[in-house]
């Protein structure tokens, strides 16, 4: 692991927080899961053995009386996940708020391997490669992000729960049918 | 130090590699979510970047023009010069066209002179000169553009014809290919030619020196005389010390049949310089030839002195210059079109730091959802 002395490229000080947002909310599924299975089934199943066994049932009875006014005892059976909430939780906003301090700007040197001719001259160029710190945010001046000359990158970021695309949707699609058909 | 626009390229890309990990994470999910039997009906969490602001603080340290190096440059360059060495060989074509026109030293050269196969090679000729041009780095075109221009100059010198003077002989070329030596009556009208055609200027010179120096010392010795009826001309056979050498003249083809007197009083005529009869006023010209500063000699005879017509020469070697001149401004005009400025920036915070604070600028720029998007989701094409 990297030490926060060490700098890194500037996509992975900016990938850092938005991965970190997804994995953060597929363990909040992961969570949601293990509750529905838990609470919801009365079996163990896990990833070796996936049969989760019958739905959790909440059984209870009560005294109906019909149209002549007759009491008969009624019987009634509901799946528990009905009545108890489940905890589900989505990210639906997120804003990053960071300064950096770059501590390089250095050429490399790019030799591209594929792509059209038009690509290619783009590539030729030198790419620059940035690299930075994540440095403490101090107060703001009004009017600039960027507080102080100890820092001189500052980034705002908002992130917001993405539909699924249409090559997404086909994915998943594709990975249900496979699983369907073991 | 580094090139502002590579700055905003770095960040752009490495913003568009940020989000492309984050996806990466999306898909891995994907299918951690499809083999789990209850999280496969759950949404894969999966981010876009709804709103990105940037603000970077930088100092300008240097800012440079540089030439582009694309396709479209190289071939405006290319279609300047190739206008350039058109224009340029037909302007020196009309130019020597005009003013050999009229003009008795040139009248052997016939009226279509320069002809089109002196005009392709001359633009040839310019074409290749300039080819260094069109490969010189920024820095060198000035320099590539004067080699060329001394170049093409020098070489012309070897391209136009130029006549030479030894008293009252005139050493001319013709449409032959040859020089050769005649002389003008004082009503500026052709009236003899001294030996054959020439290949070489310099022994057309030298005989015309020869003959010019017999005539003043009197040692030319008309040894025949016979007449040309077709021609109408006289033909005198001149022993001059071991040389025999034809003199040609039309002068005496009306009734007269010339004897050795006659034909020694023509030739005593020419032992000196006869300035043309026609008054400059009434031609609008002057008609000397010009002169050198220091007439060169002819050997063997201090006081024979010649002269050369370099008017074609002058006249070409200034067109050339002018044109260059013209040249010049417009392939910087075509520079100003075709570079682009590099500006040169610091944005490393501890160099930062070292700079004037007033020098210190802000780079600010946002980005939205539609900066991310698919161009077209219905691209997405499933293979298998």
């Amino acid at each position: 692991m990297a030490s926060i002395l060490t700098p890194l490229q500037l996509n992975e000080l900016l990938g850092a927080p938005m991965r970190a947002i997804v994995e953060a909310e597929a363990q909040a599924a992961r969570a949601t899961a293990e509750f529905i299975k838990e609470v919801g089934f009365v079996g163990t199943g896990d990833a070796t053995n996936p049969d989760f066994g019958e739905v959790r049932m909440v059984t209870f009875s009560y005294m109906r009386r019909d149209a002549n006014g007759t009491e008969t005892k009624a019987v009634l059976q509901i799946p528990l996940l009905t009545l108890v909430p489940i905890p589900a939780i989505q990210v639906s906003e997120a804003t990053i708020d960071f300064d950096l301090v770059l501590t390089s700007a250095t050429e490399e040197n790019r030799t591209a391997t594929t792509g059209r001719q038009n690509d290619n001259l783009l590539l030729k160029k030198q790419a620059l490669q940035l690299r930075g710190l994540y440095a403490k945010s101090e107060t703001k001046k009004p009017g600039t992000n960027v507080n102080s000359s100890k820092v001189n990158m500052s980034v705002q970021i908002k992130l917001q729960q993405a539909d699924l695309t249409h090559g997404m949707v086909q994915l998943l699609n594709l990975l249900d049918k496979g699983a369907s058909e073991k | 130090m580094a090139d502002i626009s590579k700055v905003i390229a770095a960040i752009l890309k490495d913003v568009t590699e940020a989000r492309a990990s984050a996806d990466l994470v999306s898909r891995d999910l994907a299918r951690q979510y499809a083999a789990d039997d209850i999280m496969k009906y759950f949404t894969v969490p999966k981010v876009q970047v709804a709103n990105l602001q940037f603000e970077i603080k930088y100092a300008v340290e240097s800012v440079q023009e540089i030439p582009l190096q694309s396709a479209d440059a190289q071939s405006k360059l290319a279609q300047l010069i190739k206008g350039f060495t058109g224009n340029l060989a037909r302007s020196l074509q009309s130019s020597i066209s005009t003013n050999t026109s009229g003009n008795k030293l040139y009248q052997l050269m016939g009226s279509e002179y320069p002809g089109k196969e002196w005009k392709a090679n001359v633009e040839e000729l310019i074409g290749d000169e300039l080819e260094t041009v069109a490969g010189a780095v920024a820095d060198n075109v000035n320099g590539a553009l004067a080699t060329a221009e001394k170049n093409i100059k020098t070489k012309l010198a070897s391209l136009v014809p130029v006549a030479k003077r030894v008293e009252s002989l005139y050493v001319i070329p013709n449409s032959d290919g040859q020089y050769e030596i005649i002389s003008f009556d004082a009503k500026d009208k052709f009236d003899l030619k001294v030996g054959d055609g020439y290949d070489v200027l310099e022994e057309a010179v030298n005989d015309a020196g020869l003959v010019v120096d017999a005539i003043q010392k009197k040692t030319a010795k008309i040894e025949t005389i016979a007449r040309n009826e077709g021609k109408k001309t006289d033909v005198a056979q001149v022993l001059i010390g071991t040389r025999k050498i034809n003199v040609v003249t039309s002068q005496f083809a009306n009734g007269v049949i010339p004897d050795k007197q006659l034909f020694n009083q023509l030739l005593s005529r020419k032992d000196k310089f006869i300035p043309p009869s026609k008054a400059p006023w009434l031609v609008g010209k002057t008609l000397t030839l010009a002169t050198r500063t220091s007439p060169p000699r002819i050997p063997g005879n201090a006081l024979i002195t010649q002269a050369d017509d370099n008017t074609l020469l002058t006249k070409s070697a200034s067109l050339v210059g002018e044109q260059f001149k013209s040249f010049k401004a417009d392939l910087e005009k075509l520079k100003t079109t075709t570079s682009e400025s590099k500006i040169n920036v610091q944005v490393e915070t501890q160099k930062l730091k070292d700079v004037d604070p007033s020098k210190v600028l802000t780079l600010q720029f946002k980005l939205d959802m539609n900066d991310f998007s698919l161009t077209d989701e219905n691209d997405f094409t499933l293979i298998n």
